[in-house]
């Protein structure tokens, strides 16, 4: 008896290991032809999943591997996004040289936030990383003569090369993987051992010589880094940047994906960020009320699902309470 | 200056009970502004009653602070309890889920557009007190919320239950070994805290527009005021709005966009010299 259920455990565990290459394949073949086969407006669907799946790896990185819950990461999303923006449009760059440079706006901008709220865990790291996100928010909101304010920040165009849908698509496609697979090198790398050993307990970790702070610090900029990433791709996609994309509520978005698809799975994020993507999509059809929608499901999920959809437990990081 | 001041009250019974229910249960409550947002809203249904508007008012002030406190207990004990014991991040998860929720019922239940409460007659005009002249509709506020924070002070300083919500955040175990049961406590001050963040939203009603989204702005200063003060003082919360609320008048003056980039660069100086805030204990 006790035998046959370890037999369908180690079956199980057998399964997973062909499941997840063989899914990753699918979707790797599946991501290059989706432009074949499918119309435009499909074709849009899957850059803002792609973009959004970025953003959401990114902010697990944080949230998964070293066990900080950023709240404000949409600051460095939009602060890459409105970098690469004015850049473009105030500056005269051209589209490849904004590109290339508005992540690092957005790494020097988690640097300045990391120096203060790193040193600091748990909740005092929430409300600090959520307050000082909105920085960013309240800058673009109000300094009219450059960001535009809530008229947004228009005319950001990138090279006619990249002009249509399709070519932009391939476009983030590469970028995302690349970007992925760096952030997959890095969580398997000495580093990343370091970040998954403060997770589980950040006093051993200090212990046996990691350097807590300081491994926190790091993983927070290039958080931030890959998040500019993700918003500079949105700004030329969507050729226009408004105040939303750094509004607190838009750092809710990687959470979501993140707890849907699992917080230790390395790409639980982008089976999340397909989730919610055609989620609204189909759920705008009946209700405009989707952020009604999404926090019932957000509840419901944590409450009810703790394990997200690809079945890993959020709870098992954030140890109970005192 | 009296728009500072406004503000600092506002925030002041906003914070007090993040701070408040952090301090004893350890939940961050981001959807706490939200419960502000609801008190605002039950004014602008209250004044539609068949009463004189004044009278509408006064039944507002009171009811909808009773209101909100009977929500916020059903989501402690439907919704919040159920994930207390798996940590902070669930606990977060859920209430950042409510504040879409509120947003989404709100919209259905009164529209998405801009409202604007119809002020009883004594509110409106302006009234002369030799060196400032304040609005009328801002009397509510510059009256009841000095009151509240005495209030305040007086419950958790002169009776019993306070003493025993204090002792709580001083070591919840040890008082739930002698023998109070801390999770009703618990429940009971998180509706009290509810309920205060209900009365700011009744008593700025009068002074502003209302749409639903208008509690993230708020709930953002609120954290700024929480993380200043020390995460489970009130004493310090109270500082932290007022220091806040004058730096935001302060703005006013001079360059009004820079008022919520001055908020965190406060925040930042406070924190670099004093991590747990002003009057927060190191942890």
């Amino acid at each position: 008896m006790l035998s046959a259920t370890k037999k369908r455990f180690a079956a199980a565990k057998q399964n997973a290991s062909w499941l997840q290459p063989a899914l990753l394949a699918g979707l790797a073949i599946f991501s290059l032809i989706v432009p074949l086969i499918l119309g435009t407006f499909n074709v849009f669907l899957a850059t803002e999943i792609l973009i959004l799946a970025l953003f959401s790896v990114s902010f697990n990185m944080l949230l998964g591997y070293t066990g900080m819950v950023s709240f404000g990461q949409a600051a460095y999303y939009g602060l890459g996004a409105y970098a690469a923006g004015l850049f473009v449009t105030r500056m005269g760059l051209p589209m490849p040289l904004a590109f290339a440079l508005a992540p690092f706006v957005a790494a020097v901008g988690a640097a300045l936030v990391g120096a203060i709220a790193v040193r600091r865990a748990h909740a005092y790291f929430i409300m600090l990383t959520l307050a000082f996100g909105q920085i960013v928010y309240a800058i673009a909101l109000s300094w009219y003569s450059v960001t535009g304010g809530d008229n947004g920040l228009l005319g950001v165009r990138p090279i006619p090369l990249l002009s249509s849908p399709t070519n932009y698509y391939y476009f983030v496609l590469v970028v995302v993987v690349i970007c992925l697979y760096a952030m997959y090198r890095l969580v398997n790398s000495p580093f990343g051992s370091g970040l998954k050993a403060i997770r589980e307990n950040p006093l051993r970790a200090e212990a046996i010589g990691i350097n807590v702070l300081l491994h926190r610090w790091v993983i927070f900029i290039i958080a931030g880094f890959f998040s500019g990433v993700a918003g500079a791709l949105l700004a030329f996609f969507q050729r226009s940047i408004f105040p939303d994309a750094a509004l607190f509520t838009k750092s809710f978005d990687p959470l979501v994906t993140t707890v849907l698809g699992g917080v230790g799975n390395f790409f639980g994020p982008v089976v999340g960020s397909i989730f919610l993507v055609l989620l609204e999509r189909f759920v705008v059809r009946f209700t405009e009320h989707w952020l009604l929608v999404v926090g019932g499901l957000v509840i419901i999920v944590v409450i009810g699902f703790s394990r997200g959809i690809t079945g890993f437990d959020i709870s098992r990081f954030f140890g109970r309470r005192r | 200056m009296s728009s500072g001041l406004i503000k600092a009250m506002l925030l002041f019974l906003i914070a007090s009970g993040l701070s408040l229910i952090w301090g004893m249960g350890r939940v961050i409550n981001v959807a706490h502004a939200s419960f502000y947002v609801l008190g605002a809203f039950i004014v602008l249904s209250m004044m539609q009653l068949p009463f004189d508007a004044a009278i509408n008012y006064a039944l507002a002030l009171v009811l909808a602070p009773i209101i909100v406190a009977l929500v916020a207990a059903v989501i402690e004990l439907g919704l919040l309890r159920r994930v207390y014991h798996r940590g902070i991040l669930p606990v977060v998860m859920v209430t950042f889920g409510l504040v879409f929720v509120f947003q989404g019922l709100v919209r259905i239940i009164w529209g998405d557009e801009l409202h604007v409460v119809n002020t009883p007659a004594f509110m409106r005009g302006a009234v002369s007190l030799g060196v400032v002249t304040i609005a009328k509709n801002q009397l509510p506020i510059i009256i009841v919320a000095p009151l509240t924070a005495i209030g305040i002070w007086a419950v958790f300083y002169r009776t019993r239950w306070g003493t025993l919500v204090r002792a709580a955040t001083q070591d919840r175990e040890m008082l739930n070994a002698l023998g109070t049961n801390v999770p009703r406590l618990f429940t009971v001050t998180f509706m009290m805290a509810a309920s205060l963040a209900a009365l700011g939203g009744v008593l700025v009603a009068p002074t502003i527009g209302l749409f639903p989204a208008m509690d993230g702005p708020l709930i953002v200063d609120a954290f700024a005021v929480v993380v200043i003060g020390g995460l489970g003082s009130i004493l310090g919360s109270l500082l932290a709005a007022i220091i806040i609320g004058l730096v935001f008048a302060f703005s006013l003056l001079i360059a009004p966009e820079l008022g919520t980039v001055l908020t965190f660069l406060i925040m930042a100086v406070v924190l670099s010299f004093r991590p747990w805030g002003l009057r927060g204990s190191p942890e």
